[in-house]
């Protein structure tokens, strides 16, 4: 008869349920979001954003922003406190702002639904109207050919997300194409397909809401000038609501979004550590 | 109205949970909030459809445009795919949708993928202080290496050739792991939104206390099951 092989330590680090992991994490990242600890901010703002947010100072009374939201509701509310952030000081610049969305559907629902009311306050406060300062024409089908459609003639769509017929917009009124425009923000992944419309065919300004890896992958396009700059996910908009000076969702969660990340680094270098062990001990 | 947000609170926080009871074990309730997630997502895509193509074509046919008449026309041709008699004619707007797209990616493609990306390597070769002329040097051996592992098999014959093939090995597994580690550092973050936006924030008029009942049922369901199936 074969002897039993003997289970060491680290069979049994490996062979850990996936459930009792991902149960545990979540329970540690609740604890600390409800514990009320307040948030740790870096102290020094990170060069994106502070890119992004001198900017949007140059930002001028009357000067048109389009901001498309290109994201699902999976991803969406990654970069949701970054957009509210961005767009309320696009709004506190006393910019033109219209909302559209492109590639996925959700991006103009989620807009409507969560980004709308926490910038209502903000529209409120600076007496925009609808229609003369700010318009919102939802999902735009037919992905980058229709966004270079659109961008080529904003007239295009004939009503808004209301069903207002675009003459009752006189925020439209002298708007052609992208020469009108003064920055296009996108909130979403599809940096390279609104590159390519925006940058490579009107040469026109760019900023990414992205998600907090964007930290890792944008810089390249924005040393080649093909990227304003860009708000990396939750941690980014902390920092930019630091830098507005109130206290949203990103700041609010941001402690619980750094225990997850040290929750997963901890687990990834237990799980190279048992690797490694296992190598020396002769196992596979 | 009060009583349609807190409902659709509810509604949110069960979905939220039932999604994520996968991660204890496939059961019932997953399996239907995945139903109904697919068949809503169809639902609203077929809607916006719908929708942008009354915006775009026919609210401009109705207001005189006939020119708009062309696209529709050509776009219901997609529906003789149905038909074995007269399929071919769906190749026509087929076509012309691949067409259109092939040529607007290319167009942006070339300029700032390609040439921009690369000009822009050269460009950010700096010496200035130590750190940067490193990082310059790290950078073009790191990036000329990766790209000869790949486009130059002849290099392996010779020595030196073998060793910068080695470095562009090791670029290209540095690149990965950075690829590796973003992508968990932002598929991370997805558990903190949800968990956050619907057990503090919810919608305005404050429904959380809505969410810990929920919480609390699904613990004692799953609980319940989980003694049953021992």
């Amino acid at each position: 008869m074969k002897p039993r092989e003997k289970t060491t330590f680290w069979d049994k680090v490996g062979s850990i349920d996936n459930k009792y992991l991902y149960a545990g994490t979540i329970a540690v990242t609740m604890l600390v979001i409800f514990s009320g600890i307040p948030p740790i901010i870096a102290a020094e703002t990170s060069w994106n954003i502070q890119k992004t947010y001198d900017y949007i100072n140059t930002l001028q009374e009357g000067d048109v922003v389009i901001y498309s939201a290109d994201n699902n509701a999976a991803y969406f509310l990654a970069h949701i406190p970054g957009s509210i952030a961005v767009l309320r000081h696009a709004i506190q610049k006393r910019a033109k702002i219209i909302m559209i969305g492109c590639f996925l559907i959700d991006g103009s629902i989620m807009t409507k639904l969560i980004i709308l009311p926490q910038i209502q306050s903000v529209l409120t406060e600076y007496g925009y109207e609808y229609g003369k300062d700010w318009v919102m024409f939802g999902f735009i089908t037919g992905g980058e050919a229709a966004l270079s459609s659109f961008y080529g003639n904003l007239q295009m769509m004939k009503t808004d997300v209301f069903g207002n017929n675009i003459e009752d917009l006189p925020v439209m009124k002298d708007l052609h194409d992208l020469n009108d425009v003064r920055l296009v923000i996108q909130g979403g992944v599809f940096v390279r397909q609104q590159i390519r419309q925006v940058w490579a065919a009107w040469d026109k300004p760019l900023i990414n809401v992205g998600l907090a890896g964007a930290a890792a992958w944008y810089p390249v396009y924005v040393q080649a000038g093909q990227l304003v700059s860009f708000v990396h996910g939750w941690p980014g908009g902390a920092e930019y609501e630091k830098l507005l000076g109130y206290t949203g969702m990103a700041t609010m969660g941001v402690n619980g979004l750094s225990v997850l990340w040290m929750v997963t680094a901890v687990a990834i270098i237990i799980g190279n550590i048992g690797w490694i062990g296992k190598k020396l001990e002769g196992g596979s | 109205m009060l009583l349609l947000d807190m409902l659709t609170y509810a509604l949110v926080v069960f979905f939220l949970i039932s999604i994520w009871s996968f991660l204890i074990k496939d059961n019932v309730l997953f399996r239907f909030a995945q139903s109904i997630y697919v068949s809503v997502a169809a639902s609203s895509l077929t809607v916006m459809a719908i929708s942008s193509i009354q915006k775009v074509a026919f609210t401009p046919l109705i207001k005189g445009q006939y020119i708009y008449l062309i696209p529709i026309i050509i776009g219901l041709l997609i529906f003789t795919t149905f038909s074995r008699r007269y399929i071919y004619l769906s190749r026509y707007p087929i076509c012309i949708i691949l067409g259109v797209t092939i040529g607007l990616t290319i167009r942006g493609t070339i300029t700032t993928s390609i040439v921009g990306q690369i000009s822009t390597m050269f460009r950010m070769a700096k010496i200035t202080t130590p750190m940067a002329t490193f990082n310059s040097v790290v950078m073009t051996i790191g990036a000329v290496s990766a790209i000869s592992y790949f486009f130059f098999h002849f290099m392996h014959k010779t020595q030196g050739g073998r060793i910068i093939q080695k470095i562009g090995r090791y670029a290209i597994m540095a690149a990965f792991g950075t690829q590796f580690a973003t992508r968990i550092m932002y598929i991370a973050v997805f558990p903190v939104n949800n968990l956050f936006y619907t057990f503090m924030t919810g919608p305005p008029l404050g429904f959380q206390w809505v969410s810990y009942p929920i919480v609390i049922m699904y613990l004692v369901i799953t609980y319940l099951v989980l003694r049953r199936t021992k």
